[in-house]
């Protein structure tokens, strides 16, 4: 991983855990925390999510990262500061399925906090995945 | 991942007082799956979180440190306790970091109401570290573990300050 030190200087990170579930993975008890990362139940094996809004404190962002294993799979939504319509996602980074952990990067562009505003949904889908952190960067 | 309906369960706001510190509520910060699971926790009007009616056991709360500040090297905090006792009344923060190449975590600092003043009133107590501060390298995050055992006392976490 050979990112520039100064790409950091403006950059984004949260570990898995301080995601927050969804009111259906909170009632079926879909997931597990541990040591800051977030996984999925291994009694549960079909999509669970979780949010987390994003401070607009970057001005600008082009990648997100995650550290992770399985297929997890995060997401950075978009979404419109007039009305609330969210438009959809913006860029995604996803596990390749190895329950080893792994990192992936994911470039995109678009990103306008003036016109709208960002909220990183997570979904886990089977029994190895988890989820260690994420960077916006 | 297709559009999605997006359903809010909470606002998580961080509040960056200055480019070198970082503030987090406790309201703020996220509980862990058996604290939610169990509905063991309430938030109270100024933000702080504790024990829910007659609930007791462990809340853990993870309070990412999202934003970049400057290489840290104190942590604040603010809490209530009304009895010092390492096994079944405290609140326990620990500032830890993970790293990004393999996802281990270590703890940088720790901090726990069991040495302070545990007369029920509200304490903001502070330590200093020293650590190596890398956001290339590193995710930062405070873990925050309030435990009570018995209804008969009570534990409050407010708030940390990282700087």
């Amino acid at each position: 991983m050979l990112i520039p030190a100064t790409t950091f200087a403006d950059s984004f990170s949260m570990n898995g855990a301080a995601f927050v579930p969804s009111d259906v993975a909170v009632s079926g008890n879909e997931y597990i925390t541990t040591s800051g990362t977030i996984k999925l139940s291994p009694t549960y094996g079909t999509p669970s999510r979780y949010h987390y809004v994003v401070p607009m404190t970057q001005s600008s962002m082009t990648h997100i990262e995650i550290g992770a294993s399985g297929s997890a799979d995060v997401c950075l939504e978009y979404i419109n500061k007039a009305n609330s319509t969210d438009i959809g996602d913006l860029g995604c980074a996803s596990g390749n399925g190895s329950s080893s952990y792994q990192i992936v990067t994911t470039s995109f562009t678009g990103y306008d906090p003036s016109g709208y505003y960002y909220v990183l949904l997570l979904e886990l889908n089977g029994s190895a995945d988890a989820l260690y952190y994420v960077t916006l960067y | 991942m297709k559009k999605s309906i997006i359903v809010m369960c909470a606002l998580l706001a961080t509040s960056v007082a200055g480019a070198s510190e970082f503030d987090m509520p406790a309201a703020a910060c996220t509980p862990d799956a058996p604290a939610i699971q169990n509905n063991r926790y309430t938030i109270t009007g100024s933000g702080a979180v504790t024990h829910a009616g007659a609930q007791t056991g462990l809340i853990t709360l993870y309070c990412p440190l999202s934003a970049t500040i400057s290489a840290p090297g104190n942590m604040e905090i603010t809490w209530k306790s009304d009895l010092a006792d390492v096994l079944n009344n405290y609140v326990n923060v620990s500032y830890i970091k993970m790293a990004k190449s393999t996802g281990a975590i270590s703890q940088v600092k720790f901090e726990s109401s069991t040495s302070g003043t545990n007369n029920n009133t509200v304490q903001v107590t502070s330590g200093t570290f020293t650590d190596t501060y890398n956001q290339s390298a590193y995710v930062y995050y405070v873990r925050v573990d309030l435990m009570r055992s018995s209804t008969a006392h009570s534990v409050t976490f407010y708030k940390v300050t990282v700087w």
